[in-house]
């Protein structure tokens, strides 16, 4: 009884230490990092589109509940079926899913698919993804047995898009998002 | 300046007198190496991972036809298009002959090596398709009219102000040296064209023999951008960019960006597997065009072979203390610094860049910092025994070395040598060593040598 307990402790454990060193890793490139339940999601996007100056968004398909409560976005136009790529660059955000998050590097992998425009997660000035515990994966060499190798494309991505081109100076968001927030539903 | 290898002493003595290039150099240079002591330092196994890179290299070298082979078949099976090209005429005809089929004006293209190396901008150009460089630093570089001085920071040897100038000329906006401001009309400028471009043309980091993926590594989005939009993409890369498996990727992650920008991982990772299927927003084409040019005759050495090990991270160039001195340019090649100083005679034939594996102080700092473990200085060796046999030395030189290898392996005469040499100083007749002593003063000799001092210590 008493080690079953602390199997389950273990476990918990180990789930807390891969959120925080994801954080963590996320956080140092730059990364916005938000813990969130699904009352309170709609809130916490709202807020960012309020600090943002978001009007128009685009919203990917989600095949769960999290669809409903986007369409109660506090913005001028949401866009969920894009008829052109011109389209997805007028949008001041994006809101996506992902499917993977790797811990030891604080990146977000985002598998190349049906409803899933590439050209969404680059675009716009800020990138919101929307995640669960579940996607969690600790490091690179896990992820490379965990997925199945008849994928169409895979985007990895760390943080903002950068360059430091012009004498070192970091600059955020050169062509791609120069924000980029996770918000994990927990 | 005529930037060409044989030119590179001119252009050596041009740099060096050259105050504000050394200054940009130096702050770029001296700003990575010291970021990159942190982000290597943290990781326990740096010298583990070094190891493991360069053996999965030199395994995949060791079996580059296999593996290529089964790149191609993997590949195409998942609807990709493999073209090999022998050399640079044979892979710019292939690439003209696509974006000519499919009627392409307007061509973006992200950072790559291999484009530079075989000219394909100004040769898509010359044939009526506009082609603009994505990469901010490569940028700067093509509406400089510039070549890049270093492979991943192109636009290093410029400053601020350089910058903002080259803007607001080429550009036609008003002057700004802010960084941020620079940026954002850089993106401006480009997100039209990537909107409106009919081809993408990247290069690969890796390409992965057991999924025929192709993978490419980024900061900016724009290779991301430029793999996307376009209807079709072309990815152009040479032969040795090829590994067996995608969990080899778990090492190379780990020491490319950390080597390459001092960075613990690059923001953006592209691994394309396959065209269109059922993404919304892809290319409908995908080809790849694997080069050779010169890279199989590295493969006939065993020696040499080791440069066909390198990821392109540039920690060579940036470690070296001639390139930090001359910069990229006075290579007059694509690829400068140490491993510049391999592969450009491989590329050209020894003949036209003889002066290259000359330009080291075979200090062997390159080998260390190498994420893959090449033994460049070893290379660069070899390649001067080469260039010796090619006649690159001259009699006076190579007597000198024999009387030189004579003396040093007898005790009597090297004794006398070293008397009389000193002898002929102390009368005043130095030796003519022009182009050592131009800009020194040739040291005065101790009055008494060693070995007389020893010998009187002891009586
Ligand atoms: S030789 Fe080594 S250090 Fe130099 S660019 Fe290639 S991989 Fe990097």
């Amino acid at each position: 009884m008493k080690s079953n307990i602390a199997k389950i402790k273990s476990k918990y454990n180990a789930g807390m230490e891969l959120i925080e060193k994801f954080k963590f890793e996320f956080e140092r490139v730059g990364g916005v990092f938000i813990k969130t339940s699904h009352k309170k999601v709609l809130d916490d996007i709202s807020n960012i589109i309020t600090i943002e100056n978001v009007n128009q968004i685009f919203v990917e398909k989600f095949e769960n509940e999290i669809d409903e409560v986007l369409k109660n976005l506090p913005v001028s136009q949401i866009i969920t079926q894009p008829h052109s790529v011109e389209q997805l660059a007028s949008v001041d955000a994006s809101i996506t899913g992902c499917d993977f998050l790797i811990a030891e590097t604080g990146t977000i992998v985002f598998t190349h698919k049906e409803n899933r425009f590439k050209s969404s997660l680059l675009l716009p000035r800020i990138h919101i993804v929307i995640a669960d515990t579940k996607k969690f994966c600790p490091t690179f060499e896990e992820f490379f047995t965990k997925i199945d190798k008849n994928f169409d494309s895979i985007f990895m991505v760390t943080g903002p898009s950068r360059t430091a081109d012009i004498e070192k100076v970091i600059v955020l968001g050169v062509h791609g998002p120069q924000k980029i927030y996770l918000l994990l539903i927990s | 300046m005529n930037y060409i290898p044989s030119k590179f002493r001119n252009n050596a003595v041009k740099a060096l007198l050259n105050v504000n290039l050394r200054k940009n150099l130096t702050r770029a240079i001296s700003h990575t190496l010291s970021k990159r002591v942190e982000v290597v330092s943290e990781l326990p196994d740096w010298e583990n991972l070094r190891q493991k890179a360069h053996e999965i290299k030199k395994h995949t070298i060791e079996n580059l036809a296999y593996y290529l082979d089964l790149f191609e078949e993997r590949a195409t099976k998942n609807g990709v298009k493999i073209f090999r090209a022998k050399d640079s005429i044979e892979a710019k005809n292939y690439v003209l002959q696509i974006a000519r089929k499919i009627n392409a004006r307007l061509c973006v293209k992200s950072k790559s090596m291999v484009t530079e190396e075989i000219g394909l901008r100004e040769f898509l150009e010359e044939n009526g398709i506009e082609t603009v460089e994505t990469d901010l630093g490569e940028f700067i570089v093509q509406l400089a009219g510039e070549m890049p001085s270093h492979i991943t920071a192109p636009a290093m040897h410029k400053s601020r102000d350089e910058i903002g100038k080259l803007f607001s000329e080429k550009l036609g906006v008003k002057f700004t040296n802010e960084p941020e401001k620079l940026t954002n009309i850089a993106r401006e400028f480009l997100r039209h064209k990537f909107l409106n471009a009919d081809l993408g043309i990247s290069g690969a980091n890796f390409l992965i023999a057991e999924t025929g993926s192709i993978v490419i590594v980024e900061n900016e989005g724009n290779a991301g951008l430029s793999t996307t939009i376009p209807k079709v993409h072309i990815a152009i890369t040479g032969i040795e960019k090829v590994i067996p498996r995608l969990s080899d990727l778990t090492v190379f992650f780990k020491i490319l960006g950390r080597s390459a920008t001092a960075q613990r991982f690059t923001s953006y990772v592209s691994i394309i597997n396959s065209p269109k299927k059922n993404k919304p927003d892809s290319p409908e084409e995908i080809y790849v065009i694997l080069l050779d040019n010169g890279r199989t005759n590295l493969l006939k050495s065993e020696r040499l072979k080791q440069a066909l090990y390198c990821i392109k991270c540039g920690a060579c160039m940036l470690t070296c203390p001639v390139y930090q001195r001359v910069g990229g340019h006075t290579y007059g090649s694509i690829y400068p610094g140490p491993i510049g100083s391999v592969l450009t005679p491989a590329q050209l034939g020894l003949r036209d860049a003889l002066l290259l594996p000359f330009a080291s102080s075979l200090c062997g700092k390159c080998f260390e910092i190498c994420p893959v473990k090449i033994e460049i200085h070893h290379l660069l060796l070899q390649l001067r025994a080469q260039a010796v046999d090619l006649g690159f030395a001259s009699w006076l030189e190579k007597l000198i070395f024999k009387l030189w290898f004579i003396v040093m392996r007898n005790y009597k005469l090297y004794t006398s040598a070293s008397k009389f040499l000193r002898y002929l100083l102390k009368l005043g007749i130095k030796p003519k060593v022009k182009s050592w002593s131009k800009e020194r003063i040739f040291p005065e000799l101790a009055p008494k040598s060693f070995k007389e001092i020893w010998r009187n210590q002891k009586t």
